[in-house]
């Protein structure tokens, strides 16, 4: 039983044209899943990726229009970061960013590797990861539709930033319960405090968590701009089931069984109070729709079809269409 | 370990192991010896543990959930403590009887579930299951007494349960006590516990 890497991470904005806008025609990504959020049927949930969404390369987020922005603090994740194939894909998205007016800082580096912090539109915190020399978890395949050359595109989700006032209840479930080792000598002091720098599986910029340390950060208030929770993959419903079986043993309290549709799911807190979920890496996403049109209309799992009409009647329309 | 001694009026009654709940100390269950067995010596040990100042007798990653690494070690160091203690003390190894409150319950369980021998009987009021997935040594015939509030938040009934029917599926004779309670250890339940103390030493 060994997670594999990241599985997605889901933060939350509070306006859905623009995030799509945001996420496929700056950053290239492909929108592989127009879908509600399952525990309140009322928003958007939206899935960026690789060309068809493979596990490690999902961005997600839930839409929430009323939200109010992000209060950063502890208890958090802190920040997002993207995988690139290399040191030249990152000169390439500092023009990119300049050209676009997008908030970023310069190139610099953090735990060894080339990287370059920016902000969309809400304040989302994401650093871009230069995979130049990276081993471990592979990256995906950019989609070779999008706006931005296939060998600049993000090829999956790098190391999620956890932020909290005291790592070692958060280090311990990691490492405890959830398998994931301290990388050797790989620590480094960011500009809120100390890293601790974990990994799973096979290691690498897709398999890592990193801990800020803030011991006098006030907690966070999530809102736009905010990230919801991460997941962690593992290889199917069995594995699942087991991990299931395994987190109860521990008595920590958790969702159970979720069924998703496009991958199962356990959800816990860890006792910092940040989500963590497990997911599978199947179904996948071109389960109900075929892949050369993923995300190009309204997505509902089986069980959520029956109520289509109301669920649409209550969404703002949102052209995702390609033409 | 930090630990008292007290020596008891009758040498051949068994000796209570005294092992307090999270945040309690070595002083804390001195009186339940004293309504369970008044003749008996009596050895009260201190966890090695402290979270946050508070001793313990094993580490736990957050509220319930156990560092099952950390249990292992401290079940050891508990039990060679033990072997220590009747050497220092003489008395005999082999007629300690533990009476846990909590953590200190659950300390108590998990000398049961590693080490065959370790105790004559044990006293468990509100304990939960310490690790699952192993295989208990052969309990044969130890009275074991369990107090359990079928209100306690920390420790359900079910774990109660499951705890019972581990140690006598392992051979143990097991009491269930139940109180209509929380987490707290109440007066009925020690009395119950003197009792079953009486009828099996």
């Amino acid at each position: 039983m060994e997670l594999k890497g990241i599985h997605h991470l889901s933060a939350l904005t509070a306006n859905a044209a623009k995030n799509v806008e945001f996420y496929t025609e700056v950053m290239g990504m492909r929108l592989v899943k127009k879908t509600v959020n399952q525990d309140d049927v009322s928003v958007y949930h939206l899935f960026y990726g690789d060309e068809r969404g493979n596990p490690g390369t999902e961005l997600t987020f839930f839409e929430i229009p009323m939200a109010a922005p992000n209060h950063r603090g502890a208890s958090s994740i802190s920040g997002t970061s993207l995988r690139v194939k290399n040191d030249e894909a990152l000169d390439y998205w500092k023009k990119r960013f300049e050209a676009y007016d997008v908030e970023h800082e310069d190139i610099r580096v953090r735990a060894g590797r080339n990287t370059l912090a920016f902000e969309d539109f809400e304040g989302q915190r994401l650093i871009l990861v230069s995979d130049e020399t990276n081993t471990g978890v592979t990256g995906g395949v950019p989609w070779e539709e999008a706006p931005v050359p296939q060998e600049y595109g993000i090829i999956g989700l790098g190391p999620i930033y956890l932020t909290v006032r005291d790592p070692d209840p958060t280090a311990q479930i990691l490492m405890k319960v959830m398998g994931f080792r301290r990388k050797e000598n790989a620590d480094y002091t960011t500009d809120d405090g100390e890293a601790l720098v974990f990994e799973t599986g096979e290691g690498g910029t897709g398999a890592e968590v990193h801990i800020v340390k803030t011991p006098d950060l006030p907690f966070e208030r999530q809102g736009r701009g905010g990230v919801h929770h991460v997941a962690f993959r593992v290889d199917d419903e069995e594995e699942l089931k087991k991990w299931i079986t395994h987190i109860n043993d521990t008595r920590l309290p958790n969702s159970g069984f979720v069924e998703r549709y496009y991958f199962r799911s356990l959800y816990f807190r860890e006792p910092n109070g940040i989500l963590f979920e497990l997911a599978t890496d199947g179904p996948g996403f071109d389960t109900d729709e075929d892949l050369a049109h993923l995300g190009e209309s309204l997505a509902l799992p089986p069980y959520l079809e029956p109520q289509r009409e109301q669920i649409e009647a209550k969404l703002k329309p949102l052209d995702t269409k390609r033409s | 370990m930090k630990h008292i001694f007290q020596e008891g009026t009758n040498k051949k009654a068994p000796v209570l192991l005294l092992l307090h709940g999270t945040g309690g100390d070595e002083n804390d269950l001195l009186p339940l010896a004293q309504m369970i067995a008044p003749e008996s010596s009596v050895l009260s040990v201190r966890g090695n543990v402290s979270e946050g100042g508070m001793p313990r007798f094993f580490r736990r990653l957050a509220e319930g959930v156990f560092d099952e690494e950390d249990l292992v070690k401290r079940t050891k160091e508990l039990a060679d403590f033990l072997d220590e203690s009747a050497e220092n003390y003489g008395f005999d190894r082999n007629q300690i009887v533990a009476v846990g409150y909590s953590n200190g319950a659950n300390i108590a369980a998990s000398l049961l579930y590693h080490y065959e021998d370790v105790l004559k009987g044990a006293i468990l009021h509100h304990p939960m299951v310490p690790l699952r997935n192993v295989t208990l040594p052969s309990l044969k015939e130890l009275p074991v007494f369990i107090g359990a509030g079928k209100q306690d938040p920390i420790c359900s009934p079910e774990e109660t349960k499951e705890l019972g029917s581990t140690l006598k599926t392992a051979g143990a004779n097991v009491e269930l006590f139940w109180e209509n309670t929380g987490h707290q250890l109440t007066k009925n339940e020690v009395e119950a516990a003197s009792e079953w103390f009486k009828k099996n030493f």
